[in-house]
């Protein structure tokens, strides 16, 4: 079972019942990664002061109330947490009232109230089959995430649901919305009639299954075509499997090619782990010389005291190098 | 030649690798292959100390020298193979944190592609079906040397706590960083009685030896004194892992001890001796095995496999 958004008590009266809050329903709109194009590199956000494109971190960041003309008023978190309603444990039923006096315009998510624990099903089962035969809603407020939400409690068919609703003053008049509204009571009789029955020919009850969502549908065929079409680009977490080496393969193959860049003391130390600190080294020697530029050639060369000049090319100093190797491996597992 | 990414199996797990090359210790030249190489040698006896312990990882994407954070939550893309654990608020007002279990040789090496070179820990560990955070499985004192003193004066510090304590139950290790740790197992107790009981042991320490120890975090107080920070007894609280890396210049790690180590490291006033890097502690762990293994828990009986 899924976790419980909220958990408390269900009271009305004198009966209190344990329920938790799970949502009920589930958000199918298709999400994509954005990325910058021609890369799988994902796309980040950064939070930057719009004047000196400073990048901040969330303690830089504070909230304004905007007075206008540039002019703020800062309320700090903890003033905020200061205002925010306390945690509620309970809903609380206030009134009961009709259903059909709710507008739907009130409804914001539903979610299903289930009992929990041992005893909470007799007295939710009592509960829901009352309001049931009554035809009632439960009017409560609950605190949900640090907000205050004017909730419906509703029996459905099985469950008791909890709807979250709007408060009054969240919901626009349609008079300030809007420029025009047309003019009503005005309607030809005939005109009216003959609309009522074009309506009755088309009633149908409600078959939520007859309605799909056409867009989803065609935005997943297309993805599947263009995986079909390998028009996929790859992120690191999907490559192909043939591409996968052992761990420490690849591990050995990094520290070859930086130590030979780097022949440092502490680089050598570190890999020359469980006896096999000379094979380690040899390797790196030979793969090497190959990787070095002229300069770190130029320089192993001053190391192991040959005669060579910044005139020789590129292959003429791998060579000495390579040819002078055998002392400069001695004092290298020395200093190991 | 250094690919961006290799895809590699770790123990029969995907892992996709990035940037090797990279230098994270420039000092030394110490590159995340190295660090990846540390961490996968060192796995067996680490992840023990890991297991079941809500990680709190400190990355260093541009080395010891760039910026680092601390990183609680579990980022949202997460191979399938994670563990995580989920921790409730202190004071129930936010959202729990998901934080990673670092359960085995996978996990940890994740943890070190994101260049999480220090893996810190806290001093309790999830049960089934308990609240968390569960009680002190540790005592610890972490001892931290003040400005004109070194890890020598904690070794003092620490040898005065055996007498005090009974070294048998002392385990000690570097912090990896200046300091010296020491731990004990603790069984039935909670975190106040705990927290008292350090704040307790660290005030008679200071009393005994007011010249060499203070226990309180006053900064002025601190000259020439080893601070015994008993503070870390709260289940708030992190200290390194045992075995993680350090962001110093050079790839220290925080390596338990012998009471031999110590005992010599105090008379001879030479703090170089309890400094080890990644190379130096595989080598110890060849030779001494694992010196904190007795604060090791029991590996938990699953029911299938």
């Amino acid at each position: 079972m899924a976790r419980a958004t909220w958990s408390g008590f269900l009271s009305f009266g004198l009966v209190s019942v344990p329920v938790g809050l799970y949502t009920a329903t589930s958000d199918q709109t298709i999400h994509f990664n954005q990325l910058h194009k021609g890369t799988s590199n994902r796309i980040r956000y950064k939070k930057v002061d719009e004047e000196t494109g400073e990048e901040l971190s969330s303690d830089d960041i504070v909230n304004g109330y905007p007075l206008g003309g540039g002019e703020y008023i800062v309320v700090t978190r903890e003033e905020m947490a200061g205002a925010a309603p306390g945690k509620s444990e309970l809903i609380e039923i206030q009134d009961f009232v009709d259903l059909e006096e709710i507008d739907p315009i009130f409804f914001r998510q539903s979610y299903y109230l289930a009992p929990k624990g041992k005893g909470a099903d007799r007295a939710y089962a009592l509960l829901l089959e009352a309001m049931r035969e009554t035809k009632k809603v439960g009017i409560a407020t609950l605190v949900l995430r640090d907000k205050e939400h004017l909730v419906a409690v509703r029996p459905a068919e099985k469950v008791l649901m909890l709807e979250t609703m709007y408060f009054e003053d969240e919901i626009r008049n349609p008079e300030e919305e809007l420029d025009t509204l047309p003019p009503l009571g005005h309607a030809n009789e005939r005109e009216l009639s003959i609309a009522k029955k074009l309506i009755d020919s088309l009633t149908d009850e409600w078959s939520p299954h007859r309605y799909k969502n056409t867009y989803r549908q065609r935005v997943e065929e297309l993805i599947e075509e263009k995986r079909a079409g390998h028009a996929v680009v790859h992120g690191a977490e999907d490559r192909p499997k043939s591409n996968v080496i052992d761990l420490m393969s690849a591990l050995q193959a990094s520290i070859d090619r930086t130590t030979a860049k780097r022949p440092t003391r502490s680089a050598a130390r570190s890999t020359a782990t469980k006896g096999t600190s000379l094979k380690v080294s040899e390797h790196r020697e030979k793969k090497g010389t190959d990787a070095m530029t002229k300069a770190d050639l130029l320089e192993r060369a001053a190391q192991l005291k040959l005669d060579v000049s910044a005139k020789m090319t590129k292959d003429e100093l791998v060579r000495a190098v390579n040819n002078a190797k055998a002392p400069a491996k001695k004092s290298a597992r020395r200093g190991s | 030649m250094s690919p961006e990414r290799v895809l590699t199996d770790v123990d029969g797990r995907e892992l996709s690798l990035s940037n090797l090359d990279k230098v994270l210790y420039p000092a030394v030249g110490f590159t995340k292959g190295q660090v990846l190489d540390y961490y996968a040698r060192i796995a067996d006896v680490m992840v023990p100390h890991l297991r079941q312990r809500p990680t709190t990882l400190r990355r260093y994407p541009h080395g010891v020298e760039g910026m680092s954070f601390f990183e609680k939550h579990a980022p949202n893309k997460l191979p399938s193979w994670i563990s995580t654990i989920e921790v409730p608020s202190k004071s129930g007002e936010h959202e729990p944190i998901e934080y990673i279990d670092v359960k085995d040789r996978p996990t940890l090496l994740w943890a070190a592609n994101l260049a999480a070179l220090e893996l810190h820990v806290p001093l309790w560990h999830v049960a089934k079906g308990k609240t968390l955070p569960t009680p002190p499985d540790f005592m610890v004192f972490d001892l931290d040397p003040g400005p004109g003193t070194t890890i020598v004066e904690c070794c003092r510090v620490a040898q005065w706590l055996g007498e005090f304590l009974d070294r048998e139950t002392l385990y000690a290790k570097t912090s990896g960083s200046k300091g010296l740790q020491l731990y004990s197992s603790v069984s039935r107790t909670d975190w106040e009685r705990q927290s008292e009981k350090a704040h307790e042991i660290a005030q008679a320490m200071e009393r005994e030896h007011a010249s060499d120890v203070v226990s309180t975090m006053r900064k002025t107080l601190r000259n020439d004194r080893v601070l015994i920070d008993w503070s870390q007894n709260n289940s708030s609280k992190t200290t390194v892992a045992a075995y993680s890396l350090r962001a110093r210049p050079e790839p220290t790690v925080s390596t338990p001890v012998t009471w031999q180590e110590i005992d010599k490291c105090a008379k001879g006033g030479d703090p170089a001796p309890l400094v080890f890097e990644a190379g130096e502690v595989l080598r110890r762990v060849d030779k001494f095995g694992d010196l904190f293994a007795p604060l090791v828990r029991p590996k938990p009986r699953s029911a299938k496999g």
